[in-house]
C-alpha cells in the first residue's frame, strides 16, 4: 500500500492525482487504526491499575451494591480522567514537538531538547514558592492557583522559545542550535534546583513529587481548563499546519511560497507554549515525548504534509502516554512508577533509533 | 515593445544597517523584464547577484528605488499575492526532513491554494508538467534529501515551475549540473519560457551557458553597477572581461581554466 505503486499502476506513466489519493488512503488507514489503539489504550488504562476492577461488572446486569459502586468510582472519578489527560498531554506535547522540529528544521528539536519544558518548570518553581500558602491550602481557590501555575509554566515555556528563536538566528547550524538549548535547559534546570532550596519542605516535596509526572492529578474539576488550554494549542497549531509544510523548506523559500514567515512564527511560539507550557503545568516535565512521536509518525505516514502528520503525530503521542501511563502502574510494586522515567525509556531508544536509520536509508 | 512584466527604476539593493550607513550591494539605474524573456545575469563573485535577484522577486526590500509590476508596486504586494507571479530559487531550498518528490513539487502550489483543499485537477496538471519538464519523472517516489546535488537542482527547479509564476528567478541554476544536464536545462528554460509568456532570470557563472541558452545578458560588474543590458548577439568578449575587471594578460588563463 506505497503510495508509489499505487501511482503507477493506474497508468504506465506516473499520475500525479492516483499518487496523491493513494497517500489520502494512507493517512485515513493510519488514523483509524491509531485511533483504535488509542481507544484500546484508555480502556485498558481504566480497566488496569493496583485495584482489579471488572469493567463489565459496572455496566452488567447485577451492577447494583457497594461493590459495582466502588468499581464505578474508581473507575469514573480517578482512572478515565487521567486517561482522558494522559492522551490529551502527550497529543500537545507531540504536536508541539512536530512544530518545533519542523520549524528548526532540525530531528532533535521538541520541548524537552531545546528547553521549554525546564522554562516551564521554572515558571512552577517560581509559582510554588512565590504562592502564598493560604492560596495553595484554600480548595475554594484552588483554581486560582491552578490557572497561577499553567500561567506561568506557559510564560516560562514562551519565554523559554523566544530565547531559542534569538540563538538560533545567530546559530551558525543545526548543531549550534541544540547545543543551546541543552545548554539552556542546564541553566534552567539548575535555577530551579537553586530556587527550591529556599522552598519550604512540603512544597519542596509537592515539587519533586511534580518532577516525576503524573496525570492522576488532573480530576474532572481540574480538567475542562487543561483541555481548554490544551486544545486552544492544538486549534493554533492545525491552523498553521499547511504553513508548516511551506517553513519545512527553510524561512526563504516558505516566503517564495507566499508564507508570511513572521506571523507563522509568531503563531507557532503561541501554540507551543500553550501546549507544552499547560500540559507541563499539569502533569509534570514529560516533554521527550515530544520528540519521539513526530518521528513515529512519519514513518508510519511516509509524507511530510503536516495537515496529515499533525493528527498523526497527535495520536502517536496520545498512544505513548497512555502506554507509559499503564507501565508504570502496572509494573509498579505498589503506587506507580515515576512517569517521566517510564515515558523516556519508552520514547529514547525510537530517536535513536530513527537518527541511525535515517542515516542508512529513507524512512 | 511589449507590455513589460516588471519593472525597476533607480535601484539600490543591499542590506539596511544600524548606522547611516547602510551597506548597499548594487546599484541599477532601471531594467525591465518581457515576456518571453531569458535573461543570464553575470557577474563577479561578490557583485550581489544573488542580492538582486532577492530583492527583484520581493524577498527584500531594495535601500531605494522602486519596483513595478504592471500597475502593482511590488512592496505593497501581500505575501501570497507576489508568490503567485514570482519565485526565486536558491541554494537554500533543500528540506532537511524526509519528503518525496511530488509532495515537493507539489508545495509550488501553495499559493494558489486554499489552506486546507485537496489539490485541485489544475494543480495536477501544473504539477505533472513541471515534473516532465525537469524530466524527474523517474524519481517521483524517491526521498528529496537522498538525491544528489545536481538532482536536487532539477526538483527545485520543478518546484519553481510547478508554481507557474509570471517570473522565475533562479540563483546559480548550474552549480553541480554537468554539461549534459546544462544544456538540457538550457533547452528546458528556452522551452518554458516560449510556451508560457513567461520571463526567467538565471544567475550563473558560466559564460557558454549564459550565451548558448539566453538571448539578454545582464552583467553585474566589480563596481556593483548593472553595466551591461544586451542581447547576447551585440555582445562581444571584451566588455563582459571589462566588467569581471579581466587584463588582456589574464585572458588566457582564464578561459582555459573555465
Amino acid at each position: 500500500m506505497t503510495a508509489g505503486l499505487a501511482g503507477r499502476s493506474a497508468s504506465s506513466r506516473w499520475s500525479s492525482p492516483a499518487y496523491s489519493a493513494a497517500a489520502r488512503r494512507r493517512f485515513l488507514l493510519v488514523l483509524l487504526c491509531l485511533s483504535v489503539l488509542v481507544l484500546l489504550l484508555v480502556t485498558l488504562a481504566c480497566a488496569y491499575g493496583s485495584v482489579p476492577v471488572s469493567l463489565a461488572g459496572i455496566w452488567g446486569d447485577d451492577a447494583s451494591g457497594a461493590a459495582a459502586a466502588q468499581a464505578r468510582l474508581i473507575v469514573l472519578e480517578l482512572r478515565l480522567p487521567a486517561a482522558c489527560t494522559a492522551a490529551l498531554a502527550g497529543a500537545s506535547l507531540a504536536v508541539s514537538g512536530l512544530q518545533l522540529q519542523t520549524y528548526f528544521r532540525n530531528p532533535l528539536a521538541g520541548p524537552f531538547v531545546l528547553g521549554v519544558d525546564s522554562g516551564a518548570a521554572l515558571g512552577v518553581a517560581l509559582m510554588l514558592i512565590a504562592l502564598p500558602a493560604a492560596l495553595a491550602a484554600d480548595p475554594d481557590l484552588a483554581m486560582f492557583s491552578d490557572l497561577g501555575l499553567s500561567g506561568a509554566a506557559i510564560a516560562g515555556a514562551a519565554g523559554t522559545i523566544a530565547l531559542v528563536l534569538v540563538v538560533a538566528r545567530h546559530a551558525l547550524n543545526d548543531a549550534t542550535l541544540i547545543v543551546a538549548g541543552l545548554m539552556l535547559s542546564l541553566l534552567l534546570a539548575s535555577m530551579v534546583s537553586l530556587l527550591l532550596h529556599y522552598a519550604d519542605p512540603f512544597r519542596l516535596q509537592a515539587f519533586v513529587l511534580w518532577t516525576f509526572g503524573s496525570f492522576a492529578g488532573v480530576p474532572w474539576q481540574r480538567l475542562p481548563a487543561y483541555a481548554g488550554l490544551a486544545c486552544a494549542g492544538l486549534a493554533l497549531a492545525l491552523w498553521d499546519a499547511g504553513g508548516l509544510n511551506a517553513l519545512q523548506l527553510g524561512p526563504l523559500t516558505a516566503s517564495t511560497l507566499g508564507v508570511n514567515h513572521r506571523r507563522c512564527r509568531r503563531r507557532i511560539i503561541a501554540s507551543t507554549a500553550l501546549l507544552a507550557g499547560a500540559t507541563v503545568a499539569y502533569c509534570g516535565p514529560l516533554g521527550v515525548v515530544g520528540t519521539a512521536a513526530p518521528h513515529i509518525a512519519r514513518a508510519l505516514l511516509r509524507s511530510a504534509d503536516h495537515r496529515q502528520l499533525m493528527p498523526v503525530t497527535a495520536m502517536v503521542g496520545a498512544a505513548l502516554t497512555l502506554l507509559a501511563d499503564l507501565f508504570s502502574r502496572l509494573l509498579a510494586n505498589e503506587g506507580t512508577l515515576p512517569l517521566n522515567a517510564v515515558l523516556a525509556i519508552l520514547s529514547a531508544p525510537v530517536v535513536i533509533a530513527v537518527l541511525v536509520r535515517s542515516n542508512r536509508s529513507a524512512w | 515593445m511589449p507590455v513589460p512584466l516588471l519593472e525597476a527604476d533607480s535601484l539600490v539593493t543591499g542590506y539596511p544597517g544600524r548606522r547611516a550607513s547602510a551597506s548597499a550591494v548594487s546599484t541599477i539605474a532601471s531594467l525591465r523584464i518581457d515576456p518571453h524573456d531569458l535573461v543570464c545575469l553575470l557577474g563577479p563573485n561578490g557583485a550581489g547577484k544573488s542580492t538582486l535577484l532577492r530583492t527583484l522577486c520581493g524577498l527584500q526590500a531594495p535601500l531605494s528605488g522602486s519596483i513595478r509590476l504592471g500597475d502593482f508596486s511590488l512592496e505593497h504586494m501581500a505575501s501570497r499575492e507576489r508568490a503567485r507571479m514570482l519565485t526565486y530559487v536558491g541554494s537554500e531550498a533543500a528540506p532537511a526532513s524526509p519528503i518525496r518528490v511530488h509532495e515537493f513539487v507539489a508545495l509550488g502550489r501553495y499559493p494558489h491554494r486554499a489552506g486546507w483543499s485537496n489539490l485541485r485537477p489544475r494543480d495536477h496538471r501544473a504539477i505533472e508538467r513541471a515534473i516532465e519538464d525537469a524530466g524527474i519523472g523517474a524519481m517521483v517516489d524517491r526521498d528529496v534529501t537522498r538525491l544528489s546535488d545536481g538532482e536536487r537542482q532539477r526538483i527545485l527547479l520543478a518546484r519553481a515551475l510547478a508554481q507557474e509564476p509570471r517570473i522565475l528567478f533562479l540563483d546559480e541554476p548550474t552549480a553541480h549540473l554537468d554539461i549534459v544536464q546544462r544544456r538540457r536545462l538550457a533547452s528546458t528554460l528556452r522551452a518554458v519560457v516560449a510556451r508560457e509568456g513567461m520571463a526567467v532570470v538565471a544567475s550563473t557563472h558560466d559564460l557558454d551557458f549564459a550565451l548558448g541558452a539566453s538571448e539578454r545578458l545582464w552583467v553585474l560588474d566589480r563596481d556593483r553597477h548593472l553595466c551591461i543590458d544586451a542581447r547576447s548577439s551585440g555582445l562581444d568578449r571584451a566588455s563582459i572581461d571589462a566588467a569581471f575587471g579581466i587584463s588582456g594578460g589574464e585572458r588566457g588563463t582564464r578561459v582555459s581554466r573555465d
